[in-house]
C-alpha cells in the first residue's frame, strides 16, 4: 500500500480513490447523460425559436418576454396547479396523518388495512383516471346513478363540464392515488417513536390530544418535512393523471402547468405547430418557481424539524 | 482479493450502460451484410393505416407473389398503433427508418431534416410528379422548396353522420317513412332537439368529442367549409385567416350545448367515446370523415342503420363547396437511397391503379375520379360510396397554421371555450383568432402567393 500526505493532514490510500472514482463513474456518466445534457439542451432552446426541425434562430429573451406578458393561459395553469397542490396538501397530508396514527398498533386487521391503503399506491395513473372518469362521468357514471337513485339529485351533476369541479375531481384523484405511500412514511416514523415519552406523558396527565398535538408532531417533524415537500413536489409536477381524467378541460381551466408545457413541446395540439424553444422558456421558469419554493418551504421549516 | 472483485463489479456495471448500443449496432450491421449477399431486395413500408390493415396485407402478399417474384423485391409491411408518428421521428432520427412510410402531417418537418426523399430527384420520380395537378402539388402536403416529396393518392371527405333509426324512433322521417337527412345547420339544431326530448335522458340529439384536441380541426371545421367557405379557418380568395365566418356556426353549436342538446359530458369525450355511443344508438347526429368508414364496418358497428350526410349548408346563406383533402399515403424515406430502382418499383406500385382501384372496391381509400372510374365493382362497406361522392367538393390547398407559430389559445381550445359558454363574446374571440393567426401569418416566411389562389372557386353554382 503506499500513502500519501493531503495538505489537510488526511491520509488516503491511491487506489482506493480510484475504485471511489470507478464506483461512482455509472452514476456520474448517467446524470451527465440523462439529466445534466437535457437541462443545458433546454436552456439552450429556451433562447431560439426550434420548433423540431430546421435549425434553431436565436431569438434572445423573446420567449421569456411572451411567457410573461403575452401568455396568461400560462399563469392559469400555474394557478390551476396551486390549487390543485394546495387542495392535495390540505387535505392528503392530515388524512394520511391521521390513518397512519390510526392503525399504527400491532394488529391483524391493520396490518391488512396498511395493505389495502396502500393498494392506489401502485395502481397505473393511467388506470387511476380513468376509474374517476367511469365514476363520475355524467351519462352512467356509478356516482351520479347511486345519487339519483337515493333521491339526493334530480339531474346527473356536471362533474366535468364545471372548471370547479373537474379540479376537485383531479384533486380528489391525485389525493386516493398519493395518500398510501405518505402515510406508509408517517408510519414508519410513527413507529420510531420512543414509546417511554408518552408513558412518562400518561404519567404527568395528558390525555390522548395532548400527546398527538404535543409529542407525535413535534416527533414527527423531520419526517412530515419530507413527506410535506415530496407530496407538494409530486402536486406541482403532476401531469398523466390530468391528461387522461379531463386533457384540461373544460376549456383548458384544469390544465395544469406540466401539460400546458407537454403540449407546446410535444405533440403541438395547442399551437398546431411544436415550438421547443417556447415550451424550454416556460420550463426554465417553472423550473425556477419550484426552486424558489422548494427553498423557501425548507428554511422555513427547518427550525421545526430541530427536535430533542 | 477483495479489491480485484470490487473492480470486476465496477467493470460490470459500466458495460451495461452501453450494451444496448452495442448490440442494436451489431443487428443493424448483420442486416445489411444479410441484404447484400441475397438476391432478393427487401423494402420496408410502416404505417399507421387503422382500418386499411387488412386490405393492405393482402395486397402486399398479391405483389410479393407477383411483381415482387418478376423483380426480386420482398416488400414487407408493418402497422403501428397511435405512437406511430414518434416511432418514425425516432426511426428517422437514428437513420433505421423504412424505405418507404406513412407520414400524416408531417411533410415539412422530414422534409426540411432530410429524412425523406424528394421525388425530383429519384429516377422515375419525375414522370409520376407530371400526372399531377401542379396547383395541387404547390400544397405543403406535398412539397417543400420547389421540391416534391408526395403526390396526392388518396383523397379525404368530412361530413355529418346520421343515425337513421334514432331519427326514425324520434318521427324525424320525410313521406316514405325514411330517416330524413339533416340538410342545414338549422337542421341539425332542430332535428338534435326533437331526439333530444323523445329520448328520456338516454338519446342525445349531438355528440362532440370536445376533449379532443383536434375537434375543431378535424370534427367541425372541416364539416363547417360548405356553410363558410373558409378551410379550417383559411380564405384561399384572399390569401388569409377568417375565423369569423364561423359565427353562425358556432352560434347553433353553443345553442346545443346549452339547452342540452350534446351528449352528456362532451368536454370528457374523446373520439372513440363518441363514436362508441353513436354506435350504441345513444347520439342521433356526429361529425366524421371519410376514415370513419373502417371505424363504423369493423370497430364500432352502429346496432341500427346510418347515414352519411351530403355537405351541409347555412338556411338563406350561400353554399360552398366542400372541402376536400388529398394526401399522399406513402413517401420514400432516406434509407431508399441505396435500394432505390426496386424503391421506386414498390412506390410506382403503389400510386398506381393496380393498387388504388381495389382500394376503392375494398372501401379502404379513396382515389382520383378517373380511378373510381375504372372500378369493376361497388365498395363494399356501408357509408364509403356516400364518402367518395364528391361533386360538390373541391380540392383544398393547404392552410399555413402547420407551419406559423401562433401565440395564445389555438382555434380548437377558442371554439371549445365557446361552445361551452367558458367565452362569451363570439365576436371578440373571433375577432382575436383572426388577428393573431393573421399577425403569424404575416411574421412567417412564407409565400402569400403559396396559399392563395384568385381562382380558386369555392362558391357552389
Amino acid at each position: 500500500m503506499s500513502f500519501k500526505k493531503e495538505k489537510l493532514g488526511k491520509r488516503y490510500n491511491k487506489s482506493e480513490v480510484t475504485q471511489s472514482y470507478l464506483m461512482i463513474s455509472p452514476m456520474i456518466i448517467g446524470f451527465s447523460l440523462f439529466t445534466l445534457y437535457p437541462l443545458i439542451l433546454i436552456v439552450k432552446w429556451s433562447f431560439t425559436n426550434y420548433t423540431g426541425f430546421g435549425t434553431p434562430e436565436f431569438v434572445g429573451l423573446e420567449n421569456y418576454i411572451r411567457t410573461f406578458t403575452q401568455d396568461p393561459n400560462f399563469w392559469e395553469a400555474i394557478l390551476v396547479t396551486f390549487q390543485i397542490t394546495i387542495a392535495k396538501l390540505g387535505i392528503g397530508i392530515p388524512l394520511a396523518l391521521v390513518i397512519a396514527v390510526l392503525i399504527s398498533t400491532k394488529s391483524k386487521i391493520n396490518t391488512v388495512l396498511r395493505t389495502v391503503y396502500f393498494v392506489p399506491s401502485i395502481i397505473s395513473i393511467s388506470v387511476i383516471g380513468l376509474i374517476f372518469y367511469i365514476l363520475f362521468e355524467p351519462y352512467r357514471g356509478i356516482v351520479n346513478q347511486m345519487m339519483i337513485n337515493s333521491g339526493m339529485i334530480e339531474r346527473s351533476l356536471p362533474w366535468f363540464s364545471n372548471p370547479t369541479m373537474a379540479k376537485g375531481l383531479v384533486s380528489m384523484a391525485s389525493i386516493w392515488n398519493t395518500f398510501g405511500i405518505d402515510m406508509v412514511l408517517i408510519l414508519t416514523g410513527l413507529l420510531s417513536i420512543d414509546k417511554s415519552i408518552y408513558e412518562c406523558a400518561q404519567i404527568d396527565g395528558a390525555n390522548r390530544a395532548q400527546q398527538f398535538f404535543k409529542i407525535t408532531i413535534p416527533m414527527l417533524a423531520p419526517v412530515l418535512q419530507v413527506v410535506v415537500l415530496m407530496a407538494m413536489l409530486n402536486a406541482m409536477k403532476i401531469t398523466d393523471l390530468v391528461l387522461v381524467l379531463t386533457n384540461g378541460q373544460p376549456g383548458g381551466k384544469t390544465e395544469v402547468v406540466m401539460t400546458y408545457i407537454y403540449k407546446y413541446f410535444f405533440t403541438g395540439e395547442l399551437s398546431a405547430v411544436q415550438q421547443y424553444g417556447y415550451a424550454s422558456s416556460m420550463s426554465v421558469v417553472t423550473a425556477i418557481i419550484l426552486g424558489i419554493i422548494t427553498v423557501f418551504y425548507l428554511k422555513s421549516s427547518a427550525k421545526k424539524t430541530e427536535i430533542y | 482479493m477483495k479489491k480485484l472483485l470490487s473492480f470486476i463489479a465496477v467493470i460490470a456495471i459500466a458495460t451495461t450502460l452501453f450494451t444496448g448500443c452495442g448490440e442494436k449496432k451489431n443487428t443493424a450491421s448483420n442486416s445489411s451484410a444479410k441484404s447484400d449477399s441475397s438476391k432478393v431486395e427487401t423494402i420496408s413500408w410502416w404505417g399507421n393505416y387503422g382500418g386499411q390493415k387488412a386490405f393492405i396485407e393482402n395486397i402486399v402478399k398479391e405483389f410479393n407473389d407477383t411483381i415482387g417474384k418478376e423483380e426480386k423485391i420482398l416488400l414487407e409491411f408493418k402497422n403501428f398503433g397511435g405512437d406511430y408518428n414518434d416511432v418514425i421521428n425516432a426511426a428517422a432520427i437514428s437513420g433505421q427508418g423504412p424505405e418507404l412510410h406513412k407520414i400524416n402531417n408531417m411533410m415539412a418537418k422530414h422534409a426540411s431534416n432530410g429524412w425523406i426523399l424528394p421525388l425530383d430527384d429519384v429516377p422515375g420520380g419525375k414522370d409520376i410528379i407530371a400526372k399531377y395537378n401542379k396547383d395541387e402539388l404547390k400544397s405543403t402536403s406535398f412539397s417543400l422548396n420547389g421540391k416534391t416529396f408526395g403526390v396526392p393518392m388518396q383523397y379525404m371527405t368530412y361530413r355529418v353522420l346520421y343515425n337513421k333509426d334514432v331519427f326514425k324512433n324520434a318521427g324525424i322521417v320525410d313521406e316514405n317513412g325514411e330517416a330524413k337527412e339533416p340538410k342545414t345547420w338549422q337542421d341539425i339544431y332542430e332535428y338534435s332537439k326533437i331526439i333530444t326530448d323523445k329520448g328520456n335522458g338516454k338519446v342525445f340529439g349531438f355528440g362532440a368529442p370536445l376533449k379532443w384536441d383536434s375537434y375543431a380541426q378535424n370534427g367541425l371545421a372541416t364539416q363547417a367549409t360548405s356553410a363558410t367557405g373558409v378551410w379550417r379557418g383559411f380564405d384561399f380568395n384572399a390569401g388569409k385567416y377568417n375565423f369569423a365566418a364561423y359565427k353562425p356556426v358556432l352560434e347553433i353549436m353553443t345553442k346545443m350545448y346549452d339547452e342540452g342538446l350534446f351528449f352528456p359530458g362532451a368536454e370528457g369525450l374523446n373520439n372513440d367515446s363518441v363514436r362508441a355511443h353513436f354506435a350504441e344508438g345513444n347520439i342521433g347526429i356526429v361529425t366524421g370523415a371519410s376514415w370513419d368508414v373502417g371505424v363504423y364496418n369493423t370497430q364500432f358497428v352502429p346496432k341500427g342503420d346510418w347515414g352519411v350526410c351530403q355537405p351541409i349548408y347555412l338556411e338563406g346563406q350561400t353554399k360552398y363547396k366542400e372541402g376536400i383533402k388529398s394526401e399522399a399515403i406513402v413517401v420514400l424515406g432516406k434509407p431508399a437511397e441505396k435500394k432505390i430502382d426496386k424503391a421506386m418499383k414498390v412506390y410506382e406500385f403503389i400510386a398506381g391503379e393496380d393498387f388504388f382501384v381495389p382500394a376503392y372496391e375494398n372501401s379502404s381509400w379513396i382515389p382520383s375520379s378517373d380511378l373510381i372510374a375504372k372500378a369493376t365493382k361497388e365498395p363494399d362497406r356501408k357509408g364509403f360510396e356516400d364518402f367518395a361522392t364528391m361533386d360538390k367538393g373541391i380540392n383544398m390547398l393547404e392552410e399555413p397554421t402547420g407551419v406559423i407559430t401562433v401565440k395564445g389559445d389555438n382555434y380548437n381550445s377558442v371554439f371549445v371555450k365557446l361552445i361551452l359558454g367558458l367565452e362569451k363574446d363570439i365576436d371578440k374571440s373571433l375577432s382575436d383568432l383572426d388577428n393573431r393567426y393573421n399577425a403569424a401569418f404575416n411574421e412567417s416566411d412564407l409565400n402569400i402567393d403559396d396559399y392563395m389562389s384568385k381562382d380558386f372557386k369555392i362558391e357552389l353554382e
